[in-house]
């Protein structure tokens, strides 16, 4: 299950991103909600525990992009 | 005069002589309100060297002139007195409709002087003030209280500023609470209350504050309702409306969320404790202050595991993170439970969460035993305990005693090593803002008049987004410094920064209202009249800081005070700060700096008389260490 969220996040940031590979943290939720039910909580922890496996990266704060 | 009332008043509580006061228009101009009153009285009247607890301290109650005008963010009031956390400068601002009740009421400023006999409380009503018998509430939440003030006042618009049993029982980060949920958290001034015996001031007033061009003021103020109808998207394009606490994850993998007593990163549950998270699920409304469209305070309910009362209103962000990922906790009805409490008890929640996060840091390591604790398991992530040690704090029960000193009285009384894990600066505790990543907000918590704060300080977290370094090209910044410097440019953007929140704070204008510079400006002509410039206001932001400055040293505060705790030289312990550290060399040479761009001894960071005479306060020289 967890990495059903994982792999989910990652989908979402490959479709979402713009042109330089960013996406908002926000609008990842927005989307894991609207498109697959996906709660913010159980969501959060995944982006954190993605961040720790060095598949993501911050950029401009507010921002995400993937690292692998 | 325009904007304010003209009148100040004074109570002695020891004798019980009530006056009134009258200073002249030139006293309201250079000193403004707030922040700049409350220096000037405790510079002028207080005595060195003063116990902040003792009846000589005083407490006052200072407006502004925009503090009652109905435009948004005029809803505030400061409240200082020598700080018994600090032994320095004490002020703090709250919100809602106390501060507009006040000066409707016809008073700018409350000075409040000695002990009363027993308790009692201040009823102030158009233009008129009595001292009354509080022996029935005292020892009552607030909300208790405050019904019981209004029925035997027999009028249910009273606005209260009051203290629950927190601020009775003296702890020291206890604060007062503005209508039962807008708090002036930071400081003690609540116990300064305490001491005083004054459980609470209920105002009412049916006066208006006349302003100089009520056209311009409406027009202003409607800009504002026009702006926040549109419900603009946030930084990130978080949804409008959430108030603080919608950052978590971004703040997460910054590494800007205090996590575990500021000793570990990444938080592993940053959305359980979001403002997202309040809104989808147990909150109600938001709230405003007076005359404010903005909405940015929470109202939580809850019924279980624990009944949370709305009527106290609901966490913000420093709360989520103070009582709850740095105690490392991520349940948040217990956050919301622990809120609801230092409410009712009124005890500032920065003050409360650290103090937790301390012991049970203190505990981990073994310093702290579960005799020490009366049985408590006060590991990290224990809600129920948390919960659990903020009233035993507000009763001054078993452990709470102690820890109702603060950290740095808590570590000195514990010894073997528990001053490593006590995380303030100058005895206040440090906010929820991580100076590991914001270097400039590290510098300006060390030098801060009032130990760690995060309001009269820079964000440069803030400096991400183009429009903060457009607005500060208004102030003559030109050139963007990068997040992690802390060289000349980024030093003078700090000073520039504090001027211009103090200026909030001599204003009591809010500081979440995005006004811009010069609509302040304008605001404040239209309001008083006068022909104000921002070359004016920066100078009244930089004269009360250094009277500020000036109390503290008078009190034996020196520069080895304006310095980081410990923690903040060592890396986080997980995360994208595992590898950043604060440079205790690179700090001290950015103090240098400050020191020198503020015309203060490079070395003690006293004031230069040219400085003072230059801001038009060369009477404060009089209270410098002689050469």
């Amino acid at each position: 299950m967890n990495k059903d969220v994982e792999e989910v996040i990652l989908s979402v940031i490959d479709e979402f991103s713009d042109e330089t590979g960013k996406i908002a943290i926000e609008d990842i939720y927005r989307i894991l909600k609207q498109r697959y039910n996906i709660d913010r909580i159980s969501a959060g922890k995944a982006i954190v525990r993605l961040y720790e496996k060095g598949k993501i990266a911050p950029i401009e704060y507010y921002y995400l992009r993937r690292t692998d | 005069m325009f904007g304010y009332a003209g009148r100040i008043l004074r109570v002695n509580l020891t004798d019980d002589k009530i006056r009134i006061e009258s200073p002249d228009e030139n006293f309201y101009r250079r000193y403004m309100g707030g922040w700049g009153f409350i220096a000037y009285y405790l510079l002028r009247e207080l005595e060195s060297g003063a116990d902040p607890l003792s009846p000589v301290n005083k407490l006052i109650v200072a407006l502004g002139p925009i503090t009652g005008v109905p435009i948004a963010g005029s809803g505030r009031n400061a409240v200082g007195g020598k700080s018994p956390l600090t032994g320095g400068f004490g002020a703090s601002e709250g919100g809602g409709f106390f501060g507009a009740e006040l000066k409707k009421a016809g008073f700018d400023c409350i000075i409040i002087e000695g002990r009363a006999e027993k308790p009692v409380y201040l009823w102030i009503h158009d233009g008129e003030a009595e001292i009354r018998d509080a022996k029935h509430i005292w020892g009552m939440y607030i909300a208790d209280s405050q019904r019981i003030i209004r029925e035997e006042l027999k009028d249910n618009l009273i606005r209260t500023m009051q203290i629950g049993p927190g601020g009775e029982n003296l702890v020291r980060y206890a604060c007062v609470i503005n209508d039962l949920k807008h708090a002036a958290g930071r400081t003690g001034m609540g116990a300064v209350m305490g001491s005083k015996r004054l459980k609470a001031i209920a105002v009412r007033g049916h006066g208006e504050v006349k302003v100089a061009d009520p056209d311009k003021v409406r027009k202003l103020a409607e800009a504002m309702v026009d702006w926040a109808s549109a419900k603009p998207r946030g930084a990130g394009g978080v949804d409008w409306g959430l108030g603080t606490g919608a950052w978590m994850t971004a703040h997460v993998l910054s590494g800007n969320l205090p996590t575990r007593n500021f000793r570990d990163g990444l938080f592993p549950n940053p959305e359980a404790i979001s403002a997202q998270t309040i809104r989808d699920t147990i909150l109600i409304r938001m709230d405003s202050c007076y005359a404010c469209p903005i909405r940015c305070k929470k109202v939580v309910k809850v019924d279980e595991p624990w009944k949370v009362d709305p009527e106290y209103g609901g966490p913000e962000y420093e709360t989520l993170a103070a009582l709850g990922s740095n105690c490392g906790i991520d349940d948040l009805k217990a956050i919301c439970k622990a809120n609801e409490l230092c409410q009712k008890y009124t005890i500032d929640t920065i003050g409360a969460g650290a103090t937790i996060a301390f012991a049970m840091e203190c505990y981990e390591n073994g310093i702290l035993t579960r005799e020490d604790t009366g049985g408590l398991d006060l590991r990290f992530g224990n809600a129920e305990a948390m919960v659990k040690l903020v009233e035993m704090i507000g009763r001054r029960e078993g452990i709470g005693d102690l820890l109702a000193e603060g950290t740095r009285r808590a570590a000195e009384r514990i010894g073997g090593g528990a001053e490593r894990y006590a995380v303030h600066v100058k005895g206040q505790e440090v906010p929820m803002h991580e100076p590991r990543l914001k270097r400039a907000l590290g510098l300006g918590y060390a030098v801060s008049p009032t130990g760690a704060d995060h309001v009269h300080n820079i964000h440069d977290t803030s400096f991400i987004q183009k429009s903060a370094w457009e607005k500060v090209k208004a102030l003559g910044i030109l050139d963007q410094v990068p997040l992690e410097d802390l060289g000349p440019n980024k030093v003078r953007l700090l000073i520039y920064c504090t001027f211009t929140a103090i200026l909030d704070n001599c204003l009591l204008m809010c500081g979440s209202v995005p006004w811009s510079y010069d609509q302040k400006l304008e605001i404040l002509r239209a309001v008083t009249g006068w022909n104000s410039t921002m070359w004016e206001l920066m100078k009244l932001g930089e004269r009360v800081l250094n009277m500020a400055r000036v109390f503290n040293i008078r009190e034996g505060i020196t520069a080895d005070d304006d310095w980081l705790p410990d923690r903040f030289f060592h890396p986080q312990t997980a995360g994208p700060l595992s590898e950043v550290a604060v440079n205790p060399d690179e700090l001290k040479n950015a103090r240098r700096i400050y020191y020198r761009m503020m015309c203060w001894d490079e070395e003690t960071g006293v004031p230069s008389r040219g400085k003072l005479e230059e801001l038009g306060i060369g009477w404060v020289a009089e209270y410098l260490p002689h050469p």
